[in-house]
């Protein structure tokens, strides 16, 4: 039956469902996973990082782009994109062009807000016309606004956005959102350092254990966009480590 | 408290001089706004008390210039520089254009405002209108205005001409007879000016500015700028004021 209802994307099925926005969501969950958090001062997007082939130069495979940074680089807009690449180029790239005309219209950077509802307003128009696609992709949106308040906003190909205090998307999506939902209190979030542990975290959930298989970025209030490198990515995964030893320790004390 | 449409303009016999002077300088925040405007004379004082961010207190005598003395251009008198309740856009030049544009002008800070859930910045307004007149620059537009608002980031001031200049500052004055305005006004201006002297300073700058240039006369109608909106001070005959300050000398 969905046969039917799947070949051109403006058609609903009789059970009112888009096939086309759906096969883009399955397209999605075969992406890498990626995850996000808001903290109390700081957002935090990881994403897994994929084994790179040994000829292929490890330097060109980002997935963590910059849209956009303030003036005073007092805010910034992180965002990941899961699913095609080639599609999350096209994504980015308008994404940006935006983020610098409302610059110039209107003379202030964009809020979070305004720009996640520009993708996903640009991601609906391609699920309401015919002989194109939708975009197979899912975004994670982070920045801070300049009133300082942190932010996190996910996208998804049907063209919905909504914002979370943490969120993952991709492969394996469910179990680290799983994870995240014991996992995020507000004890977590407070200090960066928490925060980004728990990025990580939930990461290692899914990912095998390494500085070269999680790719991290941080913006802090007031700061510019920071992208770690797998040597602070691997600092960061020891302390994980010692701290977990240093709680099978206790309970293995408690139980004898 | 914002909504949807403009307040109803006030109607004025035809020739009637509108004076407009914005000035601010009480340490309650707050942005008088004295509009006196008539055809071709308008002047906005706008002399802010507040502290805008880190910058210094700053006055703003604004004065309009109008449509470059032009008698072609039709003489009207229905000027109500009312945006919305916090935006409010003074506009000398040519009658239709400022009417249009203005009103053009409003309807776009509507849909920004429902759009993004937050009021336009005044920066924001006047670089739309200032985007406006760009376009259809060398088209033969004239108009000059100051917008003049409070946004989060306090109160504000743009003048904005039909060559698409757009400026920031702390005093304007447009119309025709903007450079008598000028001189009172830069004459008379001091920080921190309370918002009775302020008030007095500019219609001193519009009264004196009508007697001076044949395209003015009229009415001042003063508004002040508040954090919450604007507020309507008076509506004096500018006539009336001559004589008293002529009185007052002698």
């Amino acid at each position: 039956m969905a046969s039917r209802y799947d070949r051109a994307i403006t058609v609903f099925s009789p059970d009112g469902h888009l096939f086309q926005v759906e096969y883009a969501q399955e397209a999605v969950k075969k992406g890498s996973t990626a995850v996000g958090i808001r903290g109390a001062n700081i957002v935090v997007l990881g994403v897994e990082k994929k084994s790179v082939a040994k000829l292929q130069d490890e330097r060109t495979v980002r997935k963590i782009c910059a849209l956009d940074d303030h003036v005073c680089m007092a805010f910034a807009a992180l965002t990941i994109f899961i699913g095609l690449a080639a599609d999350a180029r096209v994504v980015i790239n308008r994404a940006r062009v935006e983020c610098q005309s409302h610059k110039l219209t209107v003379e202030d950077p964009v809020t979070v807000e305004y720009i996640t509802r520009f993708i996903a307003t640009l991601k609906q128009k391609y699920t309401q016309s015919n002989g194109r696609r939708p975009f197979g992709i899912s975004a994670l949106i982070v920045g801070f606004d300049d009133d300082g308040i942190p932010r996190l906003y996910q996208t998804d190909p049907s063209g919905t956005y909504h914002a979370w205090k943490a969120n993952a998307i991709g492969r394996s999506a469910k179990t680290v959102r799983e994870f995240l939902e014991k996992n995020y209190t507000e004890d977590a979030i407070a200090s960066d350092n928490e925060a980004i542990k728990l990025a990580i975290k939930a990461l290692l959930e899914v990912v095998q254990s390494g500085g070269k298989n999680i790719e991290l970025a941080v913006i802090r209030r007031h700061q510019a966009l920071e992208m770690f490198s797998a040597k602070e990515v691997e600092l960061h995964i020891t302390e994980i480590e010692k701290e977990k030893e240093k709680a099978e320790k206790k309970k293995s004390k408690k139980s004898v | 408290m914002v909504t949807g449409t403009p307040t109803p303009r006030e109607t004025a016999p035809n020739n009637t001089t509108l004076l407009t002077l914005v000035s601010s300088g009480c340490p309650g925040l707050e942005v008088p706004l004295t509009v006196t405007h008539h055809q071709e004379v308008m002047a906005l004082l706008d002399v802010c008390g507040a502290p805008r961010r880190q910058r210094p207190e700053w006055a703003l005598p604004v004065a309009g210039s109008g449509s470059r003395s032009d008698p072609g251009h039709y003489s009207f008198s229905l000027r109500s520089p009312e945006i919305n309740p916090y935006l409010l856009g003074t506009m000398s030049g040519c009658a239709a254009d400022c009417q249009y544009w203005e009103r053009l002008l409003a309807k776009e800070c509507r849909l920004y405002h429902l759009r993004n859930g937050e009021r336009i910045s005044v920066s924001a307004a006047s670089k739309l209108l200032s985007n406006m007149m760009c376009q259809y620059r060398g088209m033969g537009l004239s108009m000059g205005s100051m917008i003049c608002g409070w946004d989060k980031k306090g109160p504000g001031l743009y003048y904005v001409d039909e060559n698409g200049t757009r400026l920031s500052g702390n005093m304007f004055s447009t119309g025709s007879g903007n450079s008598y305005a000028y001189g009172i006004m830069d004459s008379g201006y001091q920080p921190n000016l309370s918002p009775e002297e302020a008030y007095d300073l500019g219609r001193r700058a519009i009264v004196h500015a009508t007697h001076r240039d044949s395209y003015s006369g009229g009415v001042v109608n003063m508004y002040h700028m508040k954090e919450d909106g604007w507020v309507k001070v008076e509506s004096t005959d500018v006539s009336d004021l001559l004589h008293q300050y002529r009185e007052a000398n002698q």
